[in-house]
């Protein structure tokens, strides 16, 4: 007996949804650029999950090539992320969201 | 859809994609040569960009007469084609309005105008996608580069925190995104847009639809999800920001007319309509007390995303209200493109170097020393505020007929009332240029403000363009209803033989703005 049949649809579905919902609270609630942005990879990878758990159950194969899109988009990201927040922290060597608010109105 | 990987097959692939990889593939060699190129050759840069977005533009239109089959993941139908050049168009203006921005502020790279070129690709693969895969990486395609231009200006602080925000924000909705369409795919096996929706509804599908809509009016700022539009736009390099508040705009748009299109279950119109009325609202309100020109251009900005989504509204109804909808959508797109163009190229030159006069404040006057500008800023204004003759007008005329007809008589009224408030804060300014006196302290050392040959040669351009475009505006919007056929093929009450007579409904609308009886003005058309 394989895990397919052992653990139930629902559960994938379940742990993707309590995934998301960490990194939506996380991303609201904490401060720091790249915890924020850990926040918005746990939200992709949650979406990831459910996208292969629901392949396999409905063996439809769509939902494993958008993951392989979505990891690649996801590696993009990070890329240019990083990028913006390095250059932040060489120039404020401090990379609070609260401290930017230059602009106001 | 069975695997046939023979040549004709891979053919049609080719052809059906081609609007997207041509601007790509033109992209990727200004970026090549901007990287292996010597520093003196970076002014022919916007030449090569330009030539690029010129070539990829025959090409749509050429692959468009070739390729026929719809291969699930993007169709090249003449929505496609409409939209596409309504995007060329707008990268061909950021292009032009770009390159003496750059040299200026010392900005000039080479990667400048390939991240907005392949920004323009995502956009297009938005527009054209039927499938969620490719709407994602449209929408990819269209923002990571969005981010790295809103940051261009690396130094600064201000238009560093707007790429942090653009980017966490917009990394946020992404992920909306991925977890909706992978919610729809759990609820119906299928990542094809139109079979998605046409399956039964269940709470798993309503919730994915429902986070790629937010996904999707964060991308177009509507208005709940509009906070990052004016800091953004206010931090970002003024060029890219009259880029993004264009095209980034249109995309998702494109993107929303084709997921609305093959039928969104009624439910949603509701909400739909809630976020037109709201973002209506909110954005003209907010802009009103705005100090900062850019700001409030952010906000109008804001405004107009809800008259469009009003227009989006009507796909929603049989096939005749929703041509006339996605026509006057397309039709409004267009002359968006232009007058936002002008207004933001205005601010480019009046801010002078290092862009230090964007107060409102700092407009105080300023028609005595140049007032070929000053009268330029107010066609721009004028036009985005909706008065006659300018193109501005008939674009918001025909979406506010079309709601009516369509039968959102209600949203039509906000509308009408909001863009009244829209008035008062555009013609703010102009009072601002015109009626009001120069700060006494600052006239001596202050130097007339004139424009370089190119902005000259592109606020003269545009300018006539607004004009014309509303005089004429009946071929204009006959090209986009045509567009808007593709979209509403296969709807109850499909007519192929739908051909507008845009005067005689303007004139009908005008001697009788009050009666509207649907049937009569139908019947018109057709004669």
């Amino acid at each position: 007996m394989d895990i397919y049949s052992a653990v139930p649809f629902s559960a994938w579905l379940a742990l993707s949804g309590l995934l998301f919902t960490i990194g939506a609270i996380g991303f609201l609630i904490r401060r720091d650029p790249i915890v924020m942005f850990m926040c918005i990879e746990l939200m992709l990878n949650a979406g990831n999950l459910l996208l292969v758990a629901s392949a396999r159950y409905r063996a439809v194969m769509d939902g494993q090539i958008y993951v392989f899109f979505v990891m690649t988009v996801a590696a993009a990201e990070v890329a240019v992320g990083l990028a913006i927040i390095v250059a932040i922290f060489r120039q404020r060597l401090d990379i609070d969201v609260d401290e930017m608010s230059e602009m106001r109105g | 859809m069975s695997i046939d990987l023979t040549t004709e097959f891979i053919k049609q692939n080719l052809w059906v994609s081609a609007p997207v990889w041509s601007l790509a593939a033109a992209a990727a060699l200004v970026l090549l040569v901007g990287a292996f190129r010597p520093r003196s050759t970076h002014s022919l840069l916007p030449a090569l960009g330009l030539i690029g977005v010129i070539v990829s533009g025959c090409v749509t239109v050429h692959a468009s007469q070739i390729a026929t089959a719809p291969l699930g993941m993007q169709s090249i139908d003449s929505f496609t084609v409409v939209f596409d050049l309504i995007i060329l168009i707008a990268t061909a203006i950021g292009i032009i309005i770009s390159s003496p921005y750059v040299n200026r502020e010392s900005l000039a790279r080479g990667e400048y105008y390939a991240l907005m070129m392949f920004s323009s690709s995502g956009a297009m693969l938005m527009g054209a996608s039927d499938n969620f895969i490719m709407m994602f990486l449209g929408l990819e395609l269209l923002s990571i580069p969005l981010y790295v231009l809103s940051g261009f200006r690396r130094l600064e602080g201000i238009s560093q925190e707007a790429a942090l925000k653009y980017f966490l924000l917009g990394s946020f909705a992404s992920a909306f995104f991925v977890y909706g369409t992978a919610l729809v795919f759990a609820a119906t096996g299928t990542t094809s847009i139109a079979a998605a929706l046409a399956a039964n509804s269940g709470a798993m599908l309503t919730m994915g639809v429902g986070m790629v809509l937010v996904a999707l009016g964060f991308k177009v700022a509507l208005v709940p999800f509009h906070m990052w539009t004016p800091d953004v736009y206010e931090g970002a390099p003024t060029s890219v920001t009259a880029f993004m508040s264009v095209v980034a705009k249109a995309a998702g748009f494109g993107g929303l007319a084709r997921i609305v299109a093959p039928g969104l279950s009624p439910n949603w119109h509701l909400l739909l309509w809630l976020l037109a009325a709201g973002t209506m609202i909110w954005g003209n309100l907010i802009a009103i007390p705005q100090q900062n020109i850019k700001r409030l251009l952010a906000y109008s900005s804001i405004s107009h995303a809800g008259y469009i989504l009003m227009g989006l509204l009507t796909l929603s109804r049989d096939s005749v209200a929703g041509v006339d909808g996605m026509s006057a959508v397309l039709f409004y797109l267009l002359v968006y493109t232009l007058m936002n163009f002008g207004a933001f190229a205005v601010v480019i030159v009046f801010a002078g170097s290092g862009d230090k006069a964007e107060d409102i404040d700092d407009y105080r006057g300023i028609a005595r020393r140049s007032p070929l500008l000053a009268a330029l800023m107010s066609v721009f204004l004028l036009s985005l505020a909706g008065i006659p003759p300018f193109a501005g007008f008939f674009g918001k005329l025909f979406l506010f007929s079309a709601a009516v007809q369509a039968g959102y008589p209600g949203l039509a009224v906000i509308a009408v009332l909001t863009s009244v408030m829209g008035v008062f804060y555009y013609l703010r300014v102009t009072v601002v240029m015109f009626m009001e006196e120069e700060p006494a302290s600052g006239v001596a050392d202050k130097p007339s403000v004139s424009a370089s040959p190119t902005y000259g040669f592109v606020l003269g351009a545009l300018a006539a363009l607004v004009i014309v475009v509303g005089i004429l505006a009946a071929p204009v919007l006959n090209w986009t209803a045509g567009g808007a056929e593709s979209l509403t093929a296969g709807r109850p009450a499909a007519s192929a033989s739908v051909r507008y007579c845009a005067l005689c409904r303007l004139q009908r609308f005008i001697s009788r703005p009050f009666a509207f009886d649907c049937t009569e003005l139908r019947n018109l058309r057709y004669r």
